[in-house]
This record gives C-alpha cells, structure tokens and sequence, in this order.
C-alpha cells in the first residue's frame, strides 16, 4: 500500500475525481495540485479502486465523506464508518472532511445533506458523533458548511458560531464552502461577507468552490447547491474575502452536475490560483468572465 | 419543541412521499412558504435516487420508457429506501420489487436481475483470483475433491426468458431484434481484468457445473453435473475459461 504522505498540501488548487474522468486522469494525470474523492464512491475494488491508486501515488488525495450522517440524532453507522476508516488507512489522505448535516434516521438514507436546527441539543449530537469519527480515524476532521434551502423556526445559534462551536468542542477543523456560503446568504437573506468574517480564522483548513442553479419558486429566487457549472463571480468575490482571511486554506473545485471535460476542471483549478494569487498580493485586478 | 430525533423522523416521512404537516409547522415561514422548501429536499431525494437506479438499471428504463421507469422507481424508493449511504449498492430488491409491477414484461425483473449482476461484477471488492498455472501447481489427485469460491464479482443467473439476447439487443448501436421464442438462458457474469464488468450465455452442462462450483461443491460433482447434461461436457475447456475469465478464487 502507499507509505505516509509526507508532502505539504499543494498551494495549487485541487479538482473532485469523478468517475467519469477516470480514464483521461488514468492515461495523463491533470495538472492540478491535488485531488479529492467522495468515500462513498471509493468503497469498493475495480476501476474505481484502480484509477484511486494510481493518483494516490503521485498526488496528495483528500477523502470528503457525504454519507456519515453527523448530524444525525441515531448517532453513526459503525458498519459504514468502519469502511471509510479502512479506506482512510489505506489510502493516507492528507485531509478527512464530512458535512454540518445529516442523511440517515431510522437507518434509512436519503441521499441528500439536510439542515439542522441550530441548537445546543444539535451541538451535543454533532460534537458527539464528530468526536466518534475522530476517535475511528485517529485524527482531525475538517467539518464543511451545508447549503440549505430552509431554516427552522427555533434554530437559535447562527451558523458561523455553531461551527466555531463545534470546533471548540471537538478540536474539529472548519471546511469553508465558498459557494455554500453565498446560496445560503442568498436563499436567507444574510450577509456573506460578514459569514465568512465570523467563522473563526484558525479553523479553517479547506476551501470548495463550486457553481450552481438559480431557480424560481413561487416568484421567489433560491439558489440550488447542484455543482453543475463553472464559478461564478459571486462566489470568486467572496473567495478573495477567505483566501485573506484563510491563507493557508488549500482549495477544492467541485464539479458533480453536468460534468464537463477534465480539461475544463483543470483551467477552472488554474484560475482558483490564479485568483488566490492575486489576492495574496493584494492586487485590485478584474477578471474577464 | 420537538426533539432533534422527532425533527429528523418528520422530515424523513415527508422526503419518503408520506405526511409533511409535521415538519412543515417545525420550519421557519419566510419569503418561500415552508411546504414549498420542504418540496425541494423531496424532489432532490426523489429525482437523485430514481438516477442512481436509472443508472444501475439502464436497461430495464429502455424496456419500460423513462415514464414508467420514474413511477416504478418512485414506488421503489418510498417503499424500499437505500441502507447504505454507498449509492453503487442501491437496489439489490429492484428486481423483486419489479415483479409485481403491473403491466410489466415478463422477462423485465431477470433483466434486472442481469443487470444488478453486472452492477456487483463491476463495484465488488478485489480479491485474488485463482489462476490456471495455480492450479496446475496443485496435486492433480486433489482436483476431485478440490472446492473454489466464486470471485464477489462472479454470478450465474438462469431465467426462462432470453435475457442476455434481450440485454444485448438494448445496448448502444445494438441491432434491436430479439427472437423471444427463443427460450430461457444462462448467463455468466464477472469483472474482466480491464475492470469491465462482463456476460455471456452458457450451455446447459457448463451453466450448471459453473454453479456447481460457485455453490460449493468440489470439482468432482460439479463435473458430474456437467457431465449429467451432456456426456460430452468439456470439462478441461469449462475450468479453464472460468480460471481465466478470471471468476473464480482458493477458497
């Protein structure tokens, strides 16, 4: 199996592996700093395993969970969670993350990352269940940032402060979704800018990046989380603002929709560094779409 | 104020096509009436879980249209939902649960079987193949009473409808025309050392000492069930295209 990966996490930005790009990452590797995958597509042997193996050897892998269900009351699927350790013994990511959310109750899975009320009783139940991953995997996860297109109505802690909570709590990182962040303040109507000052500094060890959906309901414009497109200037914006404040941060492109051509990854990851660059600097720049 | 297990179960029974009151009353009413965000998580659970079966099933969606497919897949996941979190292993009931589909073919829940077949064959964990220069290492006096175990990606399926010919007949620029008259068939399906999950129709002899040997039995019987359909069963020819498909391991 693979020895410890002992390289610094790339300051290039990383792109999603995803099935269909196997085979081009297989015949060239992209040339992107890192690459992360969703456990839950990696859980079995084959190709999959194969093409995971082969990028394993020559770059740093992330492992992003999204059926661990942290927030949820039924505690975790020690079945479930045992494969993922596995695969994050053999595997050595330099990075575990999972989700603010849940997926399962009643031992039914529903595919999707759902809200949570935003209270000290939710608190104990993801500190809880993210105290369990950490103790599986024997070290730190980073926990991300949902989109949600609902609130509930006693849901007293706001977002950034649950997560700094949670973080206090369980010694937990913070995964920043950049474009969660701005459909969030989007579909609620709250502040991105001011989101991204509240989440604690020190905490945040990932960036994502993704594009997404504008649709109508009702008359009523809500934003949908699908990863289907390229970046949008929004969310690029708002990178700028948590590349600042979250230097170190190494950064994700996400792709899951209507996933195009590797190439279009790779140039989407290009221009990620390319704007981290510049923000660094401080440069004033503008940007052709 | 509910508790967060009541909030969950709420939900969960709304996602899964049943009462939403519950939940409704627990969201806050905004801009976009609660009902109607509600809505938004079903149609995403709904819609992602009918492609994870559409994808797993593409053949059995062509043979009914994507209109019945999606009512099916409906049923389906209300009645059924995933287990796991790992999408590639939803559906090990679909071919049951088609069964019962009204107006369905005949043939419909074997293809599907077929098809979960081809899905495990590529999805199965690794494990190390028996090889035929393995074998010739053995003791050949200990052939007869030799067991092997089938590979997690190895499976024999039988049916009394022609389900290889009619799975081969729907895939990409296949000729589509299928002799249903034909009978039954037995079909092989593994991983190929390529990755690709493969199939192909077996002889009656060949099928059934195939099975044999995946059931348990040793080599011996399996030849004598070979050699009950067909006394001139190639045995020699059997093994080894199994050893090499690769399809089986050392148990």
């Amino acid at each position: 199996m693979t020895t410890a990966d002992t390289r610094e996490p790339s300051r290039a930005a990383g792109i999603g592996l995803r099935a269909s790009h196997h085979a081009a990452v297989m015949a060239s590797p992209p040339a992107v700093g890192w690459l992360e995958i969703h456990a839950e597509n990696y859980l079995g042997g084959g190709q999959a395993r194969r093409c995971l193996d082969a990028v394993r050897r020559d770059r740093p892998v992330s492992v992003h969970g999204v059926g661990l269900s942290l927030g949820g009351a039924d505690g975790l699927d020690e079945r479930h969670l045992g494969r993922v350790a596995a695969l994050v013994g053999e595997i050595e990511p330099f990075l575990v993350s999972e989700h603010l959310a849940w997926s399962v109750t009643g031992g039914v899975y529903h595919n999707d990352l759902l809200p949570l009320p935003y209270t000290e009783e939710s608190l104990g139940v993801v500190a809880g269940n993210v105290t369990r991953l950490q103790e599986r995997l024997r070290r730190r996860v980073l926990i991300e940032n949902p989109s949600t297109y609902l609130r509930f109505a006693h849901s007293p802690i706001p977002e950034p402060a649950f997560l700094a909570a949670l973080a206090a709590r369980t010694g937990c990182g913070v995964l920043l979704d950049v474009n969660n962040v701005q459909v969030c303040a989007a579909n609620h109507g709250f502040d991105a800018a001011a989101y991204i000052d509240a989440v604690p500094a020190g905490a945040v060890g990932e960036i994502h990046l993704a594009g997404h959906h504008v649709a109508q309901e009702d008359g009523v414009t809500i934003l949908i989380d699908d990863h289907g497109s390229a970046v949008p200037e929004t969310v690029w914006s708002l990178y700028r603002q948590a590349v600042r404040r979250f230097p170190k941060a190494p950064t994700l492109i996400e792709w899951d929709t209507r996933i195009p051509a590797l190439d279009v990854l790779v140039a989407e990851a290009g221009q990620a560094d390319a704007r981290r660059a510049a923000a660094l600097a401080g440069m004033n720049h503008a940007v052709a779409a | 104020m509910p508790s967060l297990r009541d909030i969950q179960r709420d939900f969960s029974r709304a996602l899964l096509g049943g009462d939403d009151a519950a939940i409704v009353s627990a969201v806050l009413p905004d801009r976009l009436a609660p009902a109607r965000r509600i809505q938004i998580y079903r149609n995403h659970t709904r819609i992602t879980l009918r492609e994870a079966l559409a994808a797993t099933f593409p053949v059995v969606e062509r043979l009914v249209g994507a209109g019945y497919f999606a009512t099916a897949a409906r049923h389906f996941i209300e009645a059924l939902p995933p287990r796991s979190p790992v999408l590639a292993e939803y559906g090990a009931e679909f071919a049951g649960f088609l069964e019962t589909a009204p107006n369905a073919p005949t043939y419909l829940a074997d293809v599907a079987r077929l098809e979960w077949a081809l899905n495990q064959a590529y999805h199965a964990p690794d494990a190390a193949p028996l090889s035929a220069a393995a074998l010739a290492a053995m003791a050949p006096e200990a052939y007869g009473t030799l067991r092997l175990a089938p590979l997690p990606s190895t499976a024999v399926l039988t049916s009394s409808h022609p389900i290889l010919s009619i799975w081969k007949a729907n895939q990409a620029g296949a000729d589509p025309a299928v002799d249903l008259g034909q009978g039954g068939q037995h079909v092989l399906v593994w991983r190929d050392t390529d990755g690709d999950a493969v199939c192909r129709a077996l002889a009656d002899a060949e099928a059934a000492f195939d099975g044999a040997l995946i059931a348990g039995r040793t080599l011996g019987e399996a030849a004598e069930a070979g050699l009950a359909l067909d006394p001139g069963f190639d045995l020699p020819a059997a093994l080894a295209a199994l050893l090499a498909a690769p399809a089986m391991k050392q148990l």
